[in-house]
């Protein structure tokens, strides 16, 4: 499994919350921002760079499994994505106290833990994320990307110190 | 089966009594008025008396939110405001995107409709069930933006927060609200009827979910109109720009009159100071998105050099803000524009309107007709400093700013002298668009006829073309629309020619039905990449309910027929619609030459000939010639039976 996550770029949210929609809607089979996994958390009049997307970032060692007693979150080998098993987990939100990121969250409709689970490998808010905010990248494109972010930055000061 | 798309409710909220009801939205109503703008229209006939007066308790806040409001079904966000506006005394409707709406649906209610006066200053709490008149006496005196961030920080930023500003409080009513700092809403004098009621704000927060009855359907058009967003080429440039991609429509192809509509802003003038390098590089500092918009074309706008450094605004149509304060009050600079707009925003004062208000008296001003006893001993001119004193006035309500902010209809009757003949206003409200420079198109000619005013974005706009463009352009839209085949003949009688007035009802409809559905949006950049068969689609869907579009199209013609009929029982008529008589007078302008009121073709247009683009206009409408008003014929091909019977008690009807 080549390791795969969603890769966030808040400077890009518009904040029109499409990605939330889509993901209650495939997930839920209603639209309802608070039952999507992931969340555009905006601040002031919530522009880009005032929004800041939220979602499990699918972590190397996840302290969401770590802390479950139940054994509820696991990977899926095929997708790399933590998957809660809703029939395991007693809703008990340990997981919801524990990450760190706001990954995840609790179902108060089903009673359980809710996350992202990548949609099978085919993530429908990258879809519906018309402003490229939201990108499902494997781990050494994101590295070479984010060189490149890096490079144009030292670019752009070495262009200032050497004029 | 529990619909798809209705959240189900409707809330009635009473600020005299302090009662809040909730009662179950009536299906059958709902799919013959659509939602939004269109069961507005259903609930302000049955419960507002006509002849209310706008600032009495017993005027209603009708806030409608259509099917489509808050699903994933792309640019799904369109809410509709209804009331009977202190500045025109029409009763019409305001339109917004913005996060308001997808909260109340998600709440549970489709429909929130307000009566009464509160004792003191409240709010109102909107989360799930729970729906609370809340105390506000900490808000008063308050800006938008204050109000907004005391909201946010009592609440957490995850409400939505319609404010009303400072002017909202002292019944100015040339005033709007904003959503979220951003979007305004209800333009003609929310605020100041919000102000009459002791309501400053509104705050709403939802997480009941919206059904969607076919979800494989809707993702499936979705993804379908999304591609085409994503396929155009230039997505990008539109994206970097906003509105203000529209600059060069303004600088070169048509223009803003200015001098009250004796001149036009000149070219060079708009590249020098307004061009579109130094707007990205010195103004712009983010995009914003209305909910599921994919063509995000609002502003975060902040002065980055100069005395205004630090100034900030979040602004809807930043680009129309930017021509009217540069255009109408000539304020100078982009970083006075924006310090300008950002007072606008603050007190709540519509920059639309009261740009226009102000560059009519200064007008007045220099013809002497105003003196400086009325101004308080300062002179008035078109720049920066004017634009602000009368701003303060206005804010504050007293003064000459005080006056022009009750809009032209009481502006009039104050300032008396014969002002009238200077003002450029049909039912109370400014035109937008100058046919003479646009030449008349739908969205000019819609200005006349609209029962608001002369509001240009209820009426035309997604039709708004260059008058370089192919005509074509227009066919193929209406076309696609599903305008039946002998109202194109009658549009289209002879080949290079076409009839705007008999078009325009069919793009108003379209506007109409847009926001009662709750999709779509009136600005071309979105409307132009999608289908109509996507509404049927999407529709159904979303509701579960199969409709087609024809049905769709007889479902707004009925909602615009009772829109009329609402305006109708107020006493407006075919006496109301006026071309302005400035737009028959040349305009001189300094680069290019004299222009004149001509059709879509170049070909100059008398009064006469406007007359006779009304008579054509109401006979596609099935409205009365004579009286512009819905035949008894109309009214009962679509099912408004009980419309005509009203009309006729009334004495409307022969």
């Amino acid at each position: 499994m080549e390791e795969k996550a969603l890769v966030l770029h808040p400077e890009r949210c518009t904040g029109c919350h499409a990605c939330e929609m889509i993901c209650s809607l495939v997930h839920d089979s209603e639209c309802n921002l608070s039952l999507s996994r992931i969340g555009i958390m905006k601040t002031n009049g919530g522009g880009t760079n005032e929004n800041i997307p939220v979602v499990c970032q699918q972590c190397h060692d996840p302290i969401c499994a770590d802390v479950c007693v139940m054994g509820a979150i696991s990977r899926d080998e095929e997708t790399g994505a933590l998957v809660v098993n809703e029939d395991l987990c007693v809703g008990c939100k340990t997981c919801v106290i524990a990450c760190p990121l706001g990954g995840v969250l609790y179902h108060y409709i089903k009673g359980c833990a809710m996350k992202c689970d990548l949609c099978g490998g085919d993530p429908e808010c990258v879809k519906s994320c018309l402003y490229d905010a939201i990108e499902f990248l494997p781990m050494d494109e994101w590295g070479i990307k984010t060189r490149l972010k890096g490079a144009e930055n030292l670019g752009r000061i070495f262009e200032i110190v050497y004029k | 089966m529990r619909a798809g798309g209705y959240a189900g409710q409707v809330l009635y909220i009473d600020l005299t009594k302090e009662e809040i009801k909730k009662e179950p939205l009536d299906l059958d109503m709902a799919r013959k008025f659509l939602g939004g703008f269109g069961l507005n229209c259903k609930f302000a006939w049955d419960l507002l008396d006509p002849t209310v007066d706008p600032y009495s308790p017993d005027n209603m806040i009708f806030m409608g939110m259509g099917p489509m409001v808050g699903t994933a079904a792309p640019a799904s966000n369109k809410h509709s405001v209804m009331s009977k506006w202190p500045s025109t005394g029409t009763i019409s409707p305001g339109t917004a995107g913005g996060d308001f709406g997808i909260n109340v649906k998600l709440s549970g209610y489709d429909e929130v409709i307000i009566k009464g006066k509160a004792k003191k200053p409240v709010y109102i709490k909107i989360n799930g069930d729970d729906v609370q008149i809340c105390d506000a006496s900490d808000l008063w005196g308050k800006d938008t933006y204050e109000t907004t961030d005391m909201l946010w920080e009592k609440h957490g930023r995850h409400y939505s927060v319609i404010a009303m500003g400072t002017a909202g409080e002292r019944l100015v009513n040339t005033t709007i609200c904003l959503i979220d700092k951003c979007t305004s809403w209800g333009k003609g004098g929310l605020p100041a009827i919000m102000g009459s009621k002791n309501l400053k704000a509104f705050v709403a927060h939802g997480n009941k979910g919206i059904r969607v009855a076919d979800p494989k359907r809707l993702i499936e058009r979705t993804r379908m109109i999304q591609q085409r967003f994503e396929s155009y080429p230039d997505r990008q440039k539109l994206l970097d720009l906003g509105t203000m991609d529209g600059f060069v429509f303004w600088a070169d192809i048509h223009g803003m009159s200015m001098n009250n509509w004796t001149s036009r802003f000149p070219t060079e003038e708009a590249y020098r100071l307004y061009n579109t390098d130094y707007y990205l590089e010195n103004i712009n500092a983010g995009r914003i998105s209305d909910p599921t918009c994919p063509m995000g074309c609002k502003d975060h706008v902040k002065v980055k050099k100069g005395e205004y450094t630090g100034t900030e605004a979040w602004v809807s149509s930043f680009y129309g803000r930017v021509v009217h304060m540069a255009a109408r009050c000539q304020v100078g600079s982009y970083e006075k524009n924006v310090k300008a707009q950002e007072v606008f925003q603050r007190t709540g004062l519509c920059i639309h309107s009261y740009t226009a208000l102000i560059d009519w008296a200064v007008e007045l001003y220099e013809r002497g007709i105003l003196t400086k006893k009325d101004t308080g001993g300062v002179e008035l001119k078109h720049d920066f400093e004017t634009t602000m004193y009368l701003a303060e006035q206005a804010d504050k309500h007293e003064g000459l700013g005080g006056i022009l902010s009750q809009g032209y209809k009481k502006a009039i009757q104050d300032i008396g002298r014969g002002c009238e003949r200077y003002a450029v206003h049909v039912k109370g409200m400014e035109p937008l668009y100058d046919p003479r420079i646009n030449r008349l198109s739908s969205a000019e000619f819609n200005q006349v006829v609209n029962p608001r005013g002369a509001h240009a974005p209820q009426g035309a706009s997604t039709l708004y073309m260059s008058k370089d463009a192919d005509p074509k352009g227009y066919r193929d839209w209406l076309e696609d629309r599903g305008v039946p085949k002998e109202a194109l003949k009658r549009i289209f009688p002879r080949s290079g020619y076409f009839n705007i007035a008999r078009l325009c009802s069919y793009a108003e409809d379209w506007v109409a039905f847009m926001n009662s559905v709750g999709m779509g949006c009136l600005r071309g950049r979105v409307d132009n990449f999608f289908k109509g068969e996507d509404w049927s689609e999407a529709y159904s869907a979303v509701t579960g309910f199969e409709t087609s579009l024809a049905e769709l199209k007889t479902a707004i013609r009925r909602c615009y027929n009772l829109y009329k009929a609402l305006n109708v029982r107020v006493g407006f008529s075919r006496k109301d619609d006026v071309f302005p008589d400035r737009w028959f007078e040349p305009l001189e302008t300094i680069d290019r030459g004299t222009m004149v009121l001509c059709d879509y073709f170049g070909t100059p247009l008398s009064r006469e000939d406007c007359e006779k683009l009304l008579d054509d206009y109401y006979d596609e409408r099935g409205w009365d010639i004579q009286t512009g008003i819905p035949s008894e014929e109309t009214l009962m091909e679509i099912d408004l039976q009980d419309v005509f019977r009203d009309l006729q008690k009334r004495g409307f009807m022969e």
